[in-house]
């Protein structure tokens, strides 16, 4: 029964990233985010929109992930991406393998690439375009589970943390009145707290088009 | 999916021929904004570049480049591979040659005293 329910839930979290993600794409859209470095979106009929950071945030966003990487650093339950490695090593998963293994398709996928190249005939050419296809299924596939296996270290919760501190900062929606723009939430926390996941998955989406986010 | 609809609207006609005068009359700007670009505005301009470079290819009818292959994102980057490694092959050629022109030629031995 509980696993029904969560299956449920699971099912539906999938469906409204879903449509989140078809909501936002499209080739209007994506030259609207193209020609501007600030990018404008709807949520429940309400305009927000996502700029640049100034200066200013960024050495205020350095300052939070340094605060943030000192707090990880000593909190016992977490642990380097290279620690985590060693672990799942003793536990029969090698992921060193894996980097391993998806280096090998890359090689692969070269080769049939190249032979593509010089290829006219259009069977000949379907045949090493599913090829190609195949192997990069292969390489994503391996890429999902390795980064999934390292989701809790140190080095990725820091960068989920900074990119959640940047939308908070970079999230605006107009003041008309003023006929000026304004962040939507006063601090990191009711950003953090906030239920309308509409709202911030979007802001997430945006924002990482429009910032670097560089790992430690 | 976002990088394949980057990918059509940089190679398409409206957003290559604009970028084309863009190079040519420095005054004309692509976005809204001249600087602090963002990262998919840094995305798209590589893409722009690229494209720019395989329509060139095609008007110079360069080997294996057609429409078909400029339409095509997987047939697009075999071609963008091939070309690149027949750039290295070529340089790794013409530095093999410039060594053999080297060994048989008089080699001239400049000391302090042949000022």
């Amino acid at each position: 029964m509980e696993q029904k329910r969560n299956e449920q839930e699971t099912r539906k979290i999938a469906e409204q990233l879903l449509k989140t993600i078809n909501d936002i794409e499209g080739v209007e859209n994506a030259e609207r985010k193209v020609k501007d470095n600030k990018i404008l979106f709807k949520v429940a009929g309400k305009v927000y929109r996502v700029r640049r950071p100034t200066y200013e945030e960024q050495m205020e966003a350095e300052k939070f992930r340094r605060k943030k990487y000192i707090e990880f650093v000593n909190d016992k339950t977490m642990m380097f991406r290279k620690q985590w490695v060693k672990i799942y090593k003793e536990k029969g998963i090698d992921i060193n393998q894996m980097e391993a293994e998806m280096s090998t398709l890359q090689a692969k996928i070269e080769l049939v690439l190249l032979r593509l190249a010089k290829i006219q005939n259009e069977k000949d050419v379907k045949k090493l375009r599913d090829e190609v296809l195949t192997l990069r299924t292969k390489q994503a596939e391996i890429n999902i589970e390795k980064t999934d296996l390292l989701s809790y270290s140190i080095e990725d919760q820091l960068m989920i943390t900074i990119n959640s501190y940047y939308a908070y900062m970079l999230l605006e929606e107009q003041d008309k009145e003023n006929d000026k723009w304004i962040r939507v939430f006063k601090t990191y926390e009711d950003f953090s707290n906030s239920q309308d996941s509409d709202l911030i998955n979007k802001t997430f989406y945006h924002t990482n088009y429009l910032i670097y986010t560089t790992r430690i | 999916m976002t990088e394949v609809i980057l990918r059509k609207l940089a190679r398409s006609y409206q957003w290559q021929s604009l970028y084309v005068r863009c190079k040519e009359i420095g005054s004309l700007n692509l976005f809204h904004n001249s600087d602090d670009l963002s990262e998919i505005q840094r995305r798209f301009l590589m893409w722009l570049e690229i494209y720019n470079s395989l329509y060139m290819d095609l008007r110079m009818e360069e080997d294996y480049i057609s429409e078909e292959v400029i339409e095509d994102d997987i047939r697009c980057e075999a071609y963008l591979l091939y070309k690149s490694r027949e750039k290295k092959s070529d340089k790794k050629k013409g530095k093999n040659k410039r060594q053999v022109n080297h060994e048989g030629s008089h080699s001239v031995i400049f000391t302090s005293g042949d000022k």
